[in-house]
């Protein structure tokens, strides 16, 4: 979607961080841009399918600019407005590419990629996708987006959530 | 007489000599590596047959031990859980890793998937940073080769310095080279892994000074535990923490500068680094010819994972497995077949016979072979009842978990399970749920979050009803498809509104999910039986006694006039139901156990059948109903007996509701099912 206040256009998924803190983060619909840190209500679903895929071919070319580092339940902060980013100090999250560089979400079906990077604040997160071996300059082939996300590595297939997929970047291979 | 005392010495020398040698404590070798690599074949190749499967002290994981005895010793092998790497997520893989760290294996077998070795083989390097010697086993050989992976082990092992060994265990193929290796290693320690990993300059430096302060005794090496520290490992600090006391805060002091000095995550870094270095260890190792099967197998995967194919495969294996295996064959045909031919044709009469003939006083008669007698009703509902039913399922769930199609369905339902809570791995729990909720119950406990463990445990003590029960209410409802579809809706929108409800009570974090799709397999038939009959044996041993305390508590009532006093209460709320009075002993009987219940439901419909609305209101309100007392028991072990209580009174009052609401819909629908 893209913010109406700033203009970033992000991902829902992607959006920012620092809600798992927020004591009214159940139940709130709000989504929090990773640029401004400004709160409006989700894109309705019709508008999303309408404009998803020219988006996305938009998103394979080039990020507009690096997304924050993802976090857990992320658009669900309601108070403490304001620009909330990560610090951006050496111990930030796994830093966010840019060139021709997509999520898992956007790479398409059957398609291969070359994993660049796992972009996430979430430790366990990161364990898990490590543990399976979703590393830097590993092949990833696309068998599955929905109901969840399957994909393989060498001769194993894994099947992850929307979430955890989020947090992959990959470069598209031919 | 003199052979004799020689004979004497020899034994009694013999005795001391195995005394000496539990006292010197006998030697382990741990088999580890991811899941589904084979581990446990292999442990069964090693081991005799008697092998001893108990949970890890203080946790509720099962691990496996049996005795290998080669030329002149014997060794103790433990198959632990499966492993991705050593920082653990789940408490599986905490237990795998206590066992390296605190029970001093002499021999570590790493099982790893010859064909996947790039992403197995970072686990090795781990192990051999602890200093334990280690024996790569590249197991599945016999695919690696169909599929034209060419493997150079002896330059594996050159590199890594340790022995690798190519098997195929399902096959038994080098597992005599395997045995002679373990006893090689257990025998001398003569290699000494030296040539660790180097990681970033940061991380040197930080596990160097990390090194410097341990001085406890421990059975790794400083550098792996240090290594732990550095990836904030929980467990690993506490552990430290107990042998270093005041230590542990100048060592957080140095992790946290470490972490400042990185760019990424420690954990982060170091699998990059290792990834690299496997990397160079498999390069001109391997040779592969990247030829991946596209048979008929992968094309059903893919329609099985596909929701518009995935669906209807779905239902056909319900529909197949349940329905017609269990509900058809195992309800219908052989119940009928042992309950109505065998036991009420010639087991009943003739004990009732001899009991007469035998018995003098009539209380005993009573007991054993009256209406309610331990012979005649409580061994009858579980041998003829329960046991076919049971077997039929576990059956079933033994062949679907065997072909890999667990993890295809729960890839398929976790968008579907997040919105109550829980994630796809959840499935498993739940599945095994419609065999037996206490053993499922159990399972819950291989969950990641408590959260998922509440929320299942709920849902299964609550909505999923266990095979003899489901077993019962399919056979009575088998010619009713009307009533049966009611019957289901209310229950999945039970399930379903339940969890959604807690999933937004409860606290916590929403769960992610991850998992392996193994490739799909013919299930071997052996593997089957086997599986079947020790968790039919297992529910076996569960439930008869169960069922025969009930039988007594019984007569108990009976002789004291308690039994007729409550089903003299139960009687309104019955009839508040629009059921007959009769079904009041059902509900009494369902206090027992759910299935116990069901099981009288089926006597009751035989004798007086009911109509299909009052059908539809008992069989949704024994589902519903409390569970069995075992599960019970579990309940009050687990949350004390307040909560425990309280959660059956819930539950007490909640399928009654719901039962009382379906009642006034039909009844005021004037529907006829």
């Amino acid at each position: 979607m893209k913010c109406s206040l700033c203009g970033y256009t992000f991902n829902e998924l992607e959006a920012s961080s620092g809600c798992a803190s927020c004591g009214f983060s159940k139940g709130c619909d709000l989504v929090r841009c990773p640029n401004c840190g400004y709160e409006a209500a989700p894109e309705p679903k019709w508008i999303k399918r309408l404009f998803n895929k020219r988006r996305n071919n938009i998103d394979s070319t080039a990020l507009e600019s690096p997304p924050e580092p993802h976090t857990r339940g992320g658009r669900r902060r309601r108070w403490g407005g304001g620009a909330f980013r990560s610090p951006a100090g050496p111990h930030a999250a796994p830093d966010a590419p840019t060139d021709g560089i997509v999520p898992l979400t956007a790479l398409a079906l059957n398609g291969k990629g070359e994993v660049v990077r796992i972009v996430t604040e979430d430790r366990n997160a990161l364990r898990k996708l490590i543990s399976i071996g979703v590393l830097p300059k590993t092949e990833i082939v696309l068998m599955h987006k929905y109901p969840s996300f399957v994909f393989r590595i060498g001769r194993s297939v894994f099947t992850i959530d929307e979430y955890l997929a989020s947090n992959i970047y990959v470069r598209t291979l031919s | 007489m003199f052979d004799l005392n020689v004979n004497k010495t020899k034994k009694s020398i013999q005795r001391n000599a195995s005394n000496n040698a539990s006292i010197e404590e006998i030697k382990k070798i741990a088999i580890v590596g991811n899941p589904n690599v084979g581990k446990s074949v292999l442990f069964n190749n090693l081991t005799n047959l008697y092998a001893m499967v108990s949970n890890y002290p203080g946790t509720t994981v099962e691990v496996s031990r049996g005795r290998m005895k080669t030329d002149g010793m014997e060794y103790e092998v433990i198959d632990t859980p499966g492993m991705y790497s050593m920082s653990p997520i789940t408490e599986e893989e905490s237990v795998a890793r206590r066992i390296l760290i605190q029970e001093k294996p002499a021999v570590v077998v790493h099982v790893v998937d010859a064909k996947n070795l790039e992403r197995m083989l970072p686990l090795s390097l781990q192990i051999l940073e602890m200093d334990l010697p280690l024996i790569l086993v590249l197991n599945m050989m016999d695919e690696a080769r169909e599929e034209e992976i060419g493997i150079d082990l002896t330059l594996i092992e050159e590199r890594l310095g340790i022995p690798v060994i190519g098997a195929v265990s399902t096959a038994g193929e080098g597992m005599e080279i395997l045995k002679k290796c373990i006893e090689e290693v257990a025998r001398q320690r003569t290699r000494r892994y030296d040539a660790h990993v180097v990681y970033k300059s940061e991380i040197e430096n930080a596990l160097k000074d990390i090194e410097s302060m341990l001085t406890g005794d421990y059975h790794v090496t400083r550098r792996s535990l240090g290594m732990l520290l550095l990836k904030e490992d929980d467990e690993i600090r506490q552990m430290i923490q107990k042998a270093e006391g005041g230590a542990i805060s100048d060592i957080d002091a140095i992790a946290v500068s470490a972490a400042g000095k990185l760019r990424y995550p420690v954990e982060y870094e170091c699998a990059i680094r290792l990834k690299e270095v496997v990397d160079s260890v498999l390069d001109d190792a391997i040779i592969d010819a990247e030829k991946r099967p596209q048979g008929f197998r992968e094309r059903l995967s893919h329609y099985m994972m596909k929701p518009l194919t995935g669906m209807p495969i779905l239902l056909i294996i319900l529909y197949l497995g349940l329905y017609k295996f269990v509900g058809d064959l195992g309800a219908g045909t052989v119940v009928g077949l042992i309950e109505e031919d065998l036991f009420e044709g010639i087991v009943n009469p003739f004990v009732v016979k001899a009991a007469a003939a035998v018995i003098p006083w009539e209380w005993l008669r009573d007991l054993l072979a009256g209406e309610y007698g331990v012979i005649t009703l409580g061994f009858r509902y579980a041998v003829a009842l329960i046991l076919p039913i049971v077997t039929f399922f576990f059956i079933v769930f033994s062949i679907i978990e065997d072909s890999g199609y667990l993890p295809r369905l729960a890839m398929l339902i976790d968008r579907t399970f997040k919105k109550i809570g829980l994630s796809g791995r959840a499935v498993i729990p739940m599945v095994l749920g419609f065999g037996c909720d206490t053993m499922a119950t159990m399972v819950t406990r291989t969950l990641p979050t408590a959260r998922e463990r509440v929320i299942s445990t709920m849902l299964l003590a609550l909505a999923v009803p266990c095979s003899a029960q489901l077993g019962v209410i399919l056979a009575l409802l088998a010619g009713k498809p009307a009533v049966m579809l009611v019957w289901a809706a209310v229950i999945s929108f039970v399930f379903l509104f339940i969890g959604y409800l807690s999933a937004k009570i409860l606290p916590g974090e929403d769960p992610s999910f991850y998992m392996e799709v193994p490739p799909l397999r013919i299930p071997k038939i052996a593997n089957v039986l086997t599986k079947t009959y020790v968790r039919v044996k297992w529910y076996f041993k569960e439930v008869l006694p169960l069922f025969i305390i009930a039988s007594v508590l019984i007569w108990i009532g009976r002789i004291t006039s308690l039994f007729d006093f409550l089903i003299g209460l139960l009687r309104k709320p019955v009839e508040l139901l629009g059921l007959p009075p009769e079904t009041a002993k059902i509900f009494l009987f369902g206090f027992f156990r759910r299935d116990y219940g069901a099981a009288g439901l089926y006597d009751l419909n035989k004798e007086q059948a009911l109509s299909g609305v009052q059908l539809a209101v008992v069989c949704v309100a024994l589902t519903l109903f409390l569970p069995c007392i075992a599960q019970f028991i579990m309940n009050v072990k687990e949350r004390g007996w307040k909560t425990g209580i309280g959660i059956s009174v819930v539950i007490l009052l909640f399928s009654f509701g719901i039962a009382y609401i379906l009642n006034f819909v039909l009844s005021y629908l004037g529907a006829v099912l």
